[in-house]
């Protein structure tokens, strides 16, 4: 199946992300529909965030245009033991990433325009 | 890793990076390779870091010190002669931020190292719901200390106890790596320590925990961001193995470790050091290259050799004396395939 193959550098690049920002601990990458595409993860339920994720993200645009603030560019649950980021991966894809309380979210707002353009450019031969 | 083969560097804390060697350097911040945060009390070389001050605008003699500062330790030493009131803000992975009350240390936040809120919660010495209240009553942010003692939630002695130890905590886990800039700002209220630190006792403790993980671990930066793995099933007799034990799961770092327990990041570590003589754990450095994976399209093994491979060794093509050319193919590469 080509879909296995397709999902091993997926997977290689929210690796990546854990490693590359301090307290990222679980990655979701799902379709826009809340479909399963990608994890990295070990204690979430995968299927469940990349179902949430999705409603998430929806709900957090129907709020942005609601409060009348332009383009929504992600989704921060801040949380008394953490947080759950959501953003848009491209037009037909998400990005759930669980992090701890200590997150460094400046680093992550750094390298989060890179992963989401490596995860499109990966994601782009399905409908090429 | 073997801790006998330690770095040479590592005799003399005080004047090592012990980031400068590692490959998961963040491209973003290079070119800063010369100090670390505030083990350094020495700069070895001259950093590109800006370090601005825009609380008072004033340029005396001892502004001129915070403002020529070569590391972060000489800045807080420089702030600590004026007796100012300040947050600076050190930008770099992780960074961080440190509160000064008269110069003194009463608080560090980084994402290296959990912060007392985040230790409070976490270990659950106190509920969510205790700690919302508590920010209701203290909508400035300065008094929290004070209100939690006053809610008989913690002690004053307990609370100063937990925020020293957060205050060296947090400066070690900056000295991890090295800053890219630093900039002094107003203060923030944050929940602090009365009085602080001397910035010279906390750089000294600093320097001194650098070496002795050093001794027992080698490059300390490399081992606080390794992943840690569970070995066999020995038997564990501490219970603080056990805790740790609990959430060593192959992916965590020890940072990690230290917020899912709400301890601190150099204990965590001392702890690990001697789970790992024992047997218990093992570490794991990251094997992901400092940039990012390539996103070239990943061929099996299976899929043949490669085009550049040399070709296999053997006899080469042989003519045979009718005159007809090789008899294999013209290819180099194809050697006796028959």
């Amino acid at each position: 199946m080509s879909e296995t193959r397709a999902a091993d550098p997926l997977i290689d690049i929210l690796a990546a992300l854990r490693d590359k920002v301090m307290g990222v601990s679980e990655s979701v990458l799902a379709t826009a529909d809340g479909l399963l595409v990608a994890t990295d993860a070990a204690t979430v339920h995968p299927e469940s965030v990349a179902a949430v994720a999705a409603a998430t993200l929806s709900l957090g645009r129907r709020m942005a245009q609601q409060g009348e603030t332009g383009m929504l560019r992600q989704v921060i649950a801040q949380c008394s033991g953490g947080h759950v980021l959501v953003l848009a991966v491209g037009d037909r894809a998400l990005l759930a990433v669980v992090a701890d309380e200590g997150l460094d979210l400046a680093a992550f707002q750094r390298e989060a325009p890179a992963v989401v353009e490596e995860l499109t450019r990966q994601l782009d031969a399905d409908v090429a | 890793m073997d801790p006998g083969i330690t770095d040479p560097r590592t005799t003399d804390p005080g004047t090592t990076d012990p980031r400068s060697d590692e490959p998961g350097a963040d491209p973003g911040t290079g070119g800063t390779d010369a100090t670390h945060a505030t083990g350094s009390t020495n700069a070895t070389s001259t950093t590109n870091a800006t370090s601005t001050t825009d609380a008072t605008g004033t340029t005396d003699a001892t502004d001129a010190s915070v403002t020529t500062a070569r590391n972060v330790s000489a800045l807080l030493l420089a702030l600590r002669a004026q007796r100012r009131s300040a947050t600076v803000r050190v930008s770099g992975t992780p960074g961080g931020t440190i509160h000064l009350r008269d110069g003194l240390v009463v608080a560090v936040e980084t994402p290296g190292a959990p912060t007392v809120e985040a230790i409070l919660l976490k270990s659950g010495r106190i509920s969510d719901a205790e700690w919302a209240g508590v920010c209701v009553a203290d909508p400035s942010g300065e008094l929290r200390g004070a209100e939690l003692n006053h809610r008989a939630l913690v002690g004053a002695l307990e609370l100063e106890v937990m925020c020293t130890a957060a205050v060296f905590d947090g400066a070690f886990a900056m000295s991890l790596s090295a800053p890219a800039s630093w900039e002094v700002t107003d203060r923030v209220p944050t929940l602090s320590v009365e009085p602080g630190v001397e910035p010279a006792r906390l750089t000294q403790e600093t320097s001194r925990r650098l070496a002795l993980l050093s001794r027992l671990l080698g490059a300390p930066a490399e081992a606080a961001r390794a992943r840690v793995h569970r070995l066999a099933s020995e038997p564990v007799h501490s219970s603080r193995h056990v805790e740790i034990l609990s959430c060593v799961n192959g992916r965590r770092t020890p940072r990690d470790i230290a917020f899912t327990l709400g301890r601190g990041l150099y204990p965590v570590l001392l702890d690990l050091v001697r789970m790992e003589g024992l047997g218990l754990v093992r570490r794991e450095s990251r094997t992901t290259p400092s940039g990012r994976p390539s996103t070239a399209p990943r061929t099996a093994a299976s899929a043949g050799q490669s085009p550049y491979a040399p070709p296999e060794r053997g006899p080469l093509p042989r003519r045979s004396p009718g005159g007809h050319g090789p008899k294999s193919s013209s290819s180099p590469g194809e050697t006796n395939s028959a």
